[in-house]
């Protein structure tokens, strides 16, 4: 493979990259008119959890502040009215979790294909390097490793992420309060209460009750009616 | 023989010092005395056995052999007299008495006609606690106005002790608890954490890093005490016990071995001490878990009969009332309602409905705030904050409101009502009431409690445009299992690419030295033999196998003109092909060294390329 093919390879990839993440599309997009929301935009969820805050639903309000953030994390307005809807119903700013922790810069969905990228990179410089061919020459030998080591990194990254994220597979928002009781019956001994508004984790499912654990670390049993499950599958 | 021959020389010794500084000394008659207090203990407590033994001539004190009880000494004294030049020496060790299981001991006397102790040890525990180990302390820095039981180590290094203000109470009540936990100061070398509970039927709240830290003497040792506050509550009900454990580490000192160097002389009182076996011997350090006396309860379920519609399980005692935030507003304008629910229980099930859309007003959610009085959120106040905007105008009525709980000391529900708050409403300038019906207003927003703060007041950023697609699913691409998919295949393809492509080239790479090794191997024959036509056409062949390898090209396409062009005319390779062509028609013989100086060359040529 020559010179001018490896150009080519790699000008191909990221051009696939780029596609397949949308970030071409939403740099370069025109702003596009106000339009009723639609579902499942950061944006479009966002602008429905301030209806639900101004409506007095604080607890519809944070399930779509955090669905807005799955897909926009790095908003600081879907943060700074998360944190005044947590406020206004009395709960302590939420502390832990991947996107509060790390302000991460990019969407989980982007990480993703920041990591498929740097896996291409780095499997098809690792292949060539083997081939020897092209490796045999020092001018093609150290930019193909560079490359390699890059891609592996992120392709590390990614997967790192994609671990964190999977947490966010068990949160719950509190749709109204609620006892949390001892065992998953319904005149289970209560616990504590699980306050609304509150962001639970789920640990495990049993006849329309939910294992919970809440923000001060207490589990209990918890109706699923009253829980609203952040990421919808 | 000389040990024994030593111990009757001291024994000398001591008995003519004895001698000369009593004179005249009378042989006292040895006696043994021994107590037990107490007499009955309950299985998990111990008792203290004191045997003393006055007189000359006495035994060392050893402990009794009694089968289901194990002795410890914790104390032992020494004790000479004289008195109207008759010397009298009293030795007495205290061991604390612990039984394996309850039963009737009997304890001998070593001492002929002597009567043998009787202890008795209950099942049940309940057996005479006073003056034994387990001691009922008191201290004056409890917030907790009970008492509590001190259960303490074998040894008496440590004890927990739990003062809790009542034994019975009701599911979901909560009650404060200290949790005492004493250390004999050089016996506990650390504290490894904070206690623990054990009871799956009952929740404590988390307890302080840094507990209280107080003195304390408790049968007649020094303690420090360190006190955690906390509350417990009790999820279920039914007769239940629990007890609180805390792991420390303790120091044990391992006396040196009685069998002296002075065993059987008469030195073994002054210089057998137990002190100075103490004071040689070696000290080690143990991690153990000592645990509270079992703390017995009777929980009892909350009633039916009686309970409240509104009730939402507050159970402890609460007084109620309400105000208004403002008593003079404007028709459209947001004031809030307060209702004050203080006192002492549980307030994390403290909750209240507030008002839901009364005639004339428009309410909205209330927020609810805590603010404990006490270290442990068992006493403080609970306030809810309910906006309120009135429709009319008017002297408006805001109606009472009802809050109910259980009160554990009456055993019944209690249901307190606040009183109407009148509020004096004004018509909004423009003549007409802000907010129309029970909708929120215009834009869905709730107004900022204030001074009819305008909309953008709510503390909410403004809304944003909607762009991009939508997405179909929330789910992220890397939990989706399909997309999952996609880098293992990848994984998969390009490994596979990798050992392929690895496989291709060791193949192309293995054809070549073969080859080559085999002309080298003609090569040598060639010259050993002394055949010159031989020894050129082998290095001529394994030169073309060489070029042919490293260019990439087949072996037959080198000749001696592509030789010359990559390699020079003059070079060892151009003359080796030239030679390889004459010596076929020539038949010149070459001399031994001859073959050798080419070999040589051809050898360094071929390395040459190959690198």
């Amino acid at each position: 493979m020559s010179a001018r093919g490896i150009r080519t390879s790699v000008a191909a990839m990221l051009a696939m990259w780029v596609s397949l993440s949308g970030v071409c599309r939403a740099a370069s997009a025109p702003p596009a008119p106000a339009v009723t929301a639609p579902a499942n935009t950061a944006a479009a969820l966002y602008d429905a959890g301030n209806a639900e805050a101004r409506q007095g639903h604080p607890a519809l309000a944070v399930l779509d502040y955090k669905r807005a953030q799955l897909l926009d994390p790095a908003d600081p307005d879907i943060a700074a009215n998360l944190h005044q809807v947590r406020e206004s119903a009395g709960l302590p700013p939420q502390t832990g979790g991947w996107l509060v922790a790390h302000e991460r810069f990019a969407s989980p969905n982007f990480m993703y294909w920041l990591g498929v990228f740097g896996l291409a990179s780095a499997g098809v410089s690792l292949v060539i390097l083997r081939a020897r061919r092209l490796a045999a020459r020092q001018t093609y030998r150290t930019p193909l490793r560079i490359v390699a080591i890059s891609g592996g990194l992120l392709a590390l990254l990614s997967v790192g992420d994609a671990l964190a994220t999977n947490a966010l597979l068990h949160e719950y928002v509190v749709l109204d309060t609620a006892p949390a009781t001892g065992s998953p019956v319904a005149n289970g001994a209560p616990l504590f209460t699980v306050i609304q508004a509150d962001v639970v984790h789920g640990r495990e499912q049993h006849q329309g009750y939910l294992l919970v654990t809440d923000s001060q670390g207490r589990q209990g049993w918890v109706a699923r009616t009253h829980l609203a499950a952040v990421v919808l599958d | 023989m000389l040990f024994p021959t030593f111990k009757s020389r001291a024994a000398f010794i001591v008995s003519v010092a004895a001698a000369l500084l009593a004179g005249a000394a009378h042989a006292a008659t040895p006696s043994v005395t021994q107590r037990i207090e107490p007499s009955t203990i309950g299985l998990g407590d111990t008792a203290q056995l004191t045997i003393a033994e006055s007189g000359d001539g006495a035994a060392a004190i050893t402990p009794p052999m009694v089968a289901g009880l194990e002795f410890l000494a914790v104390s032992q004294s020494q004790r000479i007299e004289a008195i109207n030049g008759v010397t009298r020496s009293t030795s007495s060790v205290t061991y604390q008495v612990i039984p394996q299981h309850a039963g009737v001991f009997k304890i001998p006397v070593p001492q002929q006609g002597g009567t043998a102790l009787e202890l008795t040890v209950t099942a049940n525990g309940a057996g005479n606690r006073s003056g034994s180990a387990n001691a009922t302390g008191n201290s004056s820095s409890s917030a907790v106005s009970g008492s509590g039981e001190a259960h303490a180590t074998a040894d008496g290094s440590a004890f927990v002790r739990l003062r809790l203000p009542t034994h019975e109470l009701y599911v979901g009540e909560r009650i404060p608890v200290d949790i005492e936990v004493g250390t004999r100061d050089g016996m506990v070398s650390s504290l490894n954490g904070a206690p623990t509970l054990n009871g799956d039927a009952f929740t404590l709240e988390p307890l302080a890093a840094n507990p209280e830290r107080t003195a304390e003497v408790l049968n007649g040792r020094p303690y420090t005490v360190f006190t955690w506050h906390s509350a417990l509550e009790a999820v279920k009900p039914g007769k239940l016990s629990l007890t609180m454990e805390t792991p420390l580490t303790v120091k044990i000192r391992h006396a040196a071995p009685q069998d002296s160097f002075f065993a059987g002389s008469g030195l073994d009182d002054l210089l057998d001490d137990p002190t100075l076996r103490n004071f040689f011997g070696t000290e080690t350090e143990k991690e153990i878990t000592v645990a509270s006396a079992p703390a017995a309860f009777t929980v009892l379920a909350l009633p039916t009969a009686g309970r409240p519609a509104d009730f939402t399980g507050a159970v402890g005692h609460f007084t109620v009332s309400s105000d208004v935030s403002d008593s003079q507003t404007v028709a459209g304008d947001p004031i809030t309602l307060r209702l004050h629910v203080a006192g002492a229980g549980n307030f994390d099930r403290v909750n209240a409905h507030m008002l839901q859309n009364p005639d004339h007003w428009t309410t909205y959610a209330p927020k609810a705030s805590f603010k404990p009085t006490d270290a442990v959120g068992y006493r403080g106040e609970k306030t809810f904050e309910q906006p309120v905007i009135a429709r009319d105008s008017g002297s408006e009525s805001l109606p009472a409101l009802d809050f109910s709980w259980f009160d554990p000391t009456t055993r019944r529900y209690e249901t307190a009502q606040t009183v109407p708050l009148r509020v004096a409403v004004t018509a909004a300038p423009n003549g007409s009431p802000a907010v129309a019906q029970n909708t929120p207003p215009a834009g869905g927003q709730v107004p900022a409690i204030g001074a009819g703060a305008p909309a953008a007041q709510d503390g909410l950023r403004p809304d944003h445009v909607v762009t991009g697609e939508r997405s179909a699913s929330l789910l992220p691409l890397s939990q989706r299992p399909a997309f999952i998919a996609i880098p293992s295949l990848m994984i998969l393809a390009f490994s596979g690419a990798f050992f392929w492509v690895g496989r291709r080239r060791d193949d192309a790479d293995s054809g070549a030295p073969n080859a080559l090794q085999t002309y080298q191997s003609l090569l040598y024959e060639a010259a050993k033999s002394n055949d010159p036509e031989l020894f050129f056409r082998a290095g001529r062949a394994a030169l073309q196998q060489a070029c042919g390898s490293i260019w990439h090209v087949p072996p037959y396409t080198v000749t001696l003109e592509t030789v010359e062009a990559r390699l020079g005319a003059q070079g060892t390779a151009a003359q080796v092909f030239r030679l390889a062509d004459e010596a076929s028609y020539s038949n010149e013989a070459l001399q031994p060294c001859d073959f050798r100086r080419w070999h040589s060359l051809i050898e360094r040529q071929l390395t040459e390329v190959m690198s």
